[in-house]
């Protein structure tokens, strides 16, 4: 039983940090454009597909199918930005809605027009058991941890120190005060979108291997995960963002062995609604954004 | 007097299709402490908006330093040495003192910086003590403050000032004063939009006053008094006159 809850929460962890790769990308956009974007799981999926495509029509291996996954996410991401998001700048909440829920169809359809619509089987990863603390799990489980926390602690740095960190939470603060002290805003929005976009594409590459099917719609699931997520996390707040994902990657592994599979995809806004009763800022408070 | 820096002639412009500015003619010579006076909705905070490219030009002309900066972009304008302090908090309230010193930078990437900053630190003493402060959790006052050196870090060569007495307790708006006149002592030259013309008066070297987007008084503070100051505000004339055109 105690072995059960363990193993359980382990998968948790690993569940939470794939959510939690997905939606640090969509709370930065937030923080910077003041919009939800749903075509963020789409990302995701770009990022599955690129990798996909280089094992299956270029032959290479794993590794260099995760750099080139990012690669085309980046690239897809970097194209919408110049073109869609920065003209969100100042836009009103409806037109980054309708404009995101756009995107998310397009990126949909052209890959299933591209692929066809049928489930794809994704070759490669490390999947190879390995048994830590008495608890047997696939290397690649590990590396999704290893890579999650080092993204994290690599993004608490950037937003700390760097000068496109600093930009990026002046415009999350105030964004009249960035035209009068001359920060391009249109600018720093697209490279937090392209950053948040491949950090996405990551996350999709690493899953992969564990979830062997590759299809057009499996970013729409993981969009409305991330969802509850940045919430939680207090929109706009990247530390916050990690814990609420563990939180829910957690709650959701125990839900599914103790409650029953068909619950599971509910935690999430379940959850949401009983932290918002409690904390209705979120579990962190705007005074730690970002 | 010293060579003329900023030239307006006939400028019109407004939000929209909304005319604000009817027709501003105005010269600020270099060093000069320029208020702006009018009643509310004369076109004060417009035309210092309009200096900055925050709206919409109609017609005229703005030259700057021999140069036309009329349409060109907020940051462009701030590359040739004008620098706004809006009205209202404009700066970064979750990051310190430090941090937002910094930003207020963000366009000069050079190694003066860091020396600028120790110079504005300098100035205003109470920044240094604060510097580790985030900016939200620090006065009205202190804030006016902090804003005005973020301001000075651009290294303007005029300073627009958009109403900094607003909501500051009367000690506040005492010591954002002395330091705008302090910082003109040293050669800085300011352009002042203020409601409290009884302070703004005392400072400036020179009041000019707006009603309906024109300029329809320009001279020394002490060439006029309080009572034909309201004259002007409330019925655009000088007691005694007739007839003045708008």
């Amino acid at each position: 039983m105690l072995f059960q809850i363990s193993e359980q929460i382990v998968n948790g962890i690993v569940t939470g940090a794939v959510y939690a790769l997905v939606a640090v990308g969509m709370t930065m956009i937030f923080g910077v454009l003041r919009a939800i974007n749903f075509a963020h799981g789409e990302y995701y999926m770009v990022g599955t597909f690129g990798a996909w495509v280089a094992i299956e029509y270029f032959d290479l291996p794993y590794p260099v199918a995760i750099v080139a996954g990012v690669i085309a996410t980046a690239f897809v991401a970097l194209v919408i930005g110049q073109f869609v998001m920065r003209r969100m700048v100042g836009a009103p909440a409806e037109a980054g809605v309708l404009a995101t829920l756009g995107i998310a169809l397009i990126l949909q359809n052209s890959v299933i027009l591209l692929f066809g619509g049928g489930y794809k089987f994704f070759e490669g990863g490390y999947i190879e058991p390995v048994t830590i603390l008495g608890v047997s799990l696939a290397e690649q489980r590990l590396l999704i941890i290893a890579v999650a926390v080092l993204v994290f602690f690599g993004l608490e740095l950037l937003v700390t120190y760097s000068r496109m960190g600093k930009a990026m939470r002046a415009v999350s603060q105030n964004v009249e005060c960035c035209a009068v002290v001359g920060i391009d805003v249109r600018k720093v929005v697209v490279r937090t979108f392209v950053l948040g976009a491949a950090l996405a594409g990551l996350s999709g590459v690493l899953t992969a291997p564990v979830n062997v099917s590759v299809y057009g719609g499996m970013g729409e699931l993981i969009t409305f995960k991330t969802l509850p997520i940045i919430i939680m996390g207090g929109l706009g707040n990247v530390r916050g963002t990690f814990f609420a994902a563990m939180i829910l990657g957690i709650a959701e592994s125990l839900v599914a062995t103790y409650v029953g599979l068909q619950f599971r995809d509910t935690v999430g806004f379940a959850t949401l609604m009983l932290v918002l009763m409690w904390r209705p800022h979120g579990l962190f408070s705007a005074q730690a954004r970002y | 007097m010293a060579e003329t820096s900023l030239s307006i002639a006939g400028l019109r412009a407004g939000y929209g299709s909304l005319d604000i500015l009817n027709g501003v003619d105005l010269d600020v010579p270099q060093g000069q402490f320029v208020a702006l006076l009018g009643p509310n909705g004369a076109g004060k905070s417009t035309l210092l908006k309009t200096l900055y490219g925050m709206t919409t030009i109609k017609g005229g002309a703005i030259r700057w330093q021999g140069r036309d900066i009329a349409g060109l972009a907020s940051r462009e304008i701030l590359a040739q040495g004008v620098s706004l302090v809006p009205q209202g908090r404009c700066n970064f309230p979750l990051m310190t003192i430090d941090e937002n010193l910094q930003m207020a930078a963000y366009t000069l990437r050079d190694a003066k910086v860091k020396a600028d900053r120790d110079y504005v630190y300098e100035l205003f003493p109470i920044l240094r003590k604060r510097r580790a402060t985030l900016a939200g959790n620090m006065s009205g006052g202190e804030q006016q403050l902090l804003e005005v050196a973020m301001a000075v870090l651009q290294r303007p060569r005029i300073l627009l000032v958009d109403e900094p007495s607003v909501g500051l307790s009367p000690a506040a708006i005492g010591i954002v004063f002395d330091e705008l006149l302090r910082i003109n002592a040293m050669g800085q030259t300011i352009l002042l939009v203020e409601q409290n013309t009884k302070k703004a008066m005392e400072v400036a070297q020179r009041a000019v006053i707006l009603r309906l987007g024109k300029v329809i008084w320009d001279g020394k503070p002490t060439e006029i008094s309080h009572d034909e100051l309201g004259e002007l505000f409330m019925t655009g004339r000088m007691r005694g006159e007739t007839d003045v055109q708008h």
